[in-house]
């Protein structure tokens, strides 16, 4: 089994270990706000769950910036981690988790988080630069600090992955093995990231590059290059201008 | 019956109000799910008939499980102990049996299409986006083809991101399969696997 089968198994704690989940090292009163806003005004849709979003959100989140809006039904875990700037827009079913032992998520001014799309920060932090768009039915994950530019445009279905496993032990399945990462990944700024791709733990991605769809990019790549395929190589290098 | 009516709001209850809720009505309303189980919101159980969840399955947000409506000697959709099944996952039995062994971990996004069977190991890992599709012919009224058989990936392995695995093979146990992959055939135990289509690249040497 994973750990996180593992960790949400046993009956004993269960409170323990669901209020850890949600809030982190929070009190239980906060427990009790956050189940509250849950129940009532989250799964709200219209503007005006929008607006009452707006109003409540601020008490669970570290920090909501002006003019910023969550739709209907996000999931949000441990939202004392998470910072969001201005002008940010998450869409509907869009879940920010932050597990508790990592940093948190930042995300700046201007940022859009489409819908289903999942920001999971297992460790480490995920920071969206601003202005970035991020496409629908995205993951992206942290084990280490997962960082994305400004005026990024990432596609939909793009998996940012934060770590994989080990395999060398043949004793142990592999399901069991710890989670490794070979590093942070680092995406520069007005990146484009074509639908599908994929991005492992360890790459940077230079300023102005662009990530063909369905690429699988293992290795770093330049700024202002074109890279596509799997794995992704550089199909032609733009010249600055 | 009673289930019917109260599975809309069961679906959609938030919070911890809702997990709870889940866990107790699914087990005493449905025969065939077991206990502590954890389902998230708006999982979608097509004939919930035909689907049987084990102690202690997890099913994330945004699930579909989808069994066929008709009468059967056996479940269509068979989650066992400690089962996850990631956000957004779909898995859908046309014809045979999606069987998912204990311990088995499917990431969020992937789908399982079966006509004739798909059986994911113990301790089985897949990461987000796989796609399993046992290539049988979709006859709509259950019968197999004489000609396919189940897709079947035995114990441990590891399939990465986006892995495609097409048609009734294979996959040896303790395998890795590389993101990206589409395999369409089979693939020895303790294998390390990858490209379009799967070669063996390498080998897990067991002890």
């Amino acid at each position: 089994m994973s750990k996180v089968q593992n960790r949400l198994s046993t009956r004993e704690g269960a409170f323990a270990k669901y209020k850890r989940t949600v809030i982190g090292e929070g009190a239980t009163g906060l427990l009790i706000l956050y189940e509250c806003i849950n129940m009532v005004i989250t799964p709200l849709p219209t503007a005006l769950g929008t607006l009452l979003r707006r109003i409540c959100y601020p008490l669970l989140l570290r920090k909501m910036g002006r003019q910023s809006r969550f739709e209907a039904n996000c999931t949000l875990r441990n939202p004392r981690k998470i910072v969001i700037g201005n002008n940010v827009h998450i869409a509907a079913k869009a879940s920010l988790d932050v597990k508790p032992d990592a940093t948190g998520i930042h995300l700046a001014d201007g940022v859009k988080i489409g819908q289903r799309t999942i920001l999971n920060c297992a460790k480490g932090s995920i920071t969206i630069g601003p202005g970035s768009h991020i496409g629908h039915f995205c993951r992206i994950g942290a084990f280490a600090r997962t960082s994305i530019g400004k005026q990024c445009r990432i596609g939909d279905q793009v998996c940012i992955i934060g770590g994989g496993h080990s395999f060398e032990d043949t004793a142990v399945p592999i399901i069991d093995q710890p989670i490794v990462t070979r590093g942070d990944v680092t995406i520069g700024d007005y990146v484009t990231i074509g639908e599908g791709a994929t991005i492992i733990d360890g790459v940077t991605i230079g300023d102005h590059a662009e990530i063909g769809a369905h690429s699988f990019v293992n290795k770093d790549v330049a700024a202002n290059s074109v890279v596509a395929g799997v794995p992704a190589t550089v199909q032609q290098e733009e010249e600055q201008p | 019956m009673i289930f019917r009516l109260l599975y809309p709001f069961l679906r959609w209850c938030p919070g911890a109000l809702g997990i709870v809720l889940r866990q107790k009505l699914y087990h005493r309303l449905l025969g065939n799910c077991g206990r502590n189980i954890l389902i998230g919101r708006f999982v979608d159980l097509h004939n919930p008939q035909n689907i049987r969840i084990g102690d202690q399955a997890i099913i994330n947000d945004h699930a579909v499980l989808r069994a066929p409506a008709k009468p059967l000697a056996n479940p269509a959709i068979i989650l066992d102990r400690h089962a996850f099944v990631g956000s957004g996952t779909t898995l859908t039995a046309r014809g045979g049996t999606i069987h998912l062994h204990p311990g088995s971990n499917l990431g969020s996004g992937c789908t399982l299409w079966a006509a004739s069977g798909i059986d994911i190991g113990p301790n089985t890992l897949l990461a987000a986006y796989c796609t399993l599709e046992d290539g049988g012919s979709d006859s709509g009224d259950g019968r197999s083809p004489s000609s396919s058989g189940q897709l079947i990936v035995d114990g441990g392995c590891w399939l990465g991101v986006r892995a495609r695995v097409t048609g009734p093979i294979r996959i040896g146990k303790e395998s890795v399969i590389g993101a990206h992959s589409l395999v369409n055939g089979d693939i020895p135990p303790y294998a390390i696997a990858y490209g379009n289509p799967a070669t063996v690249g390498g080998h897990r040497r067991p002890r």
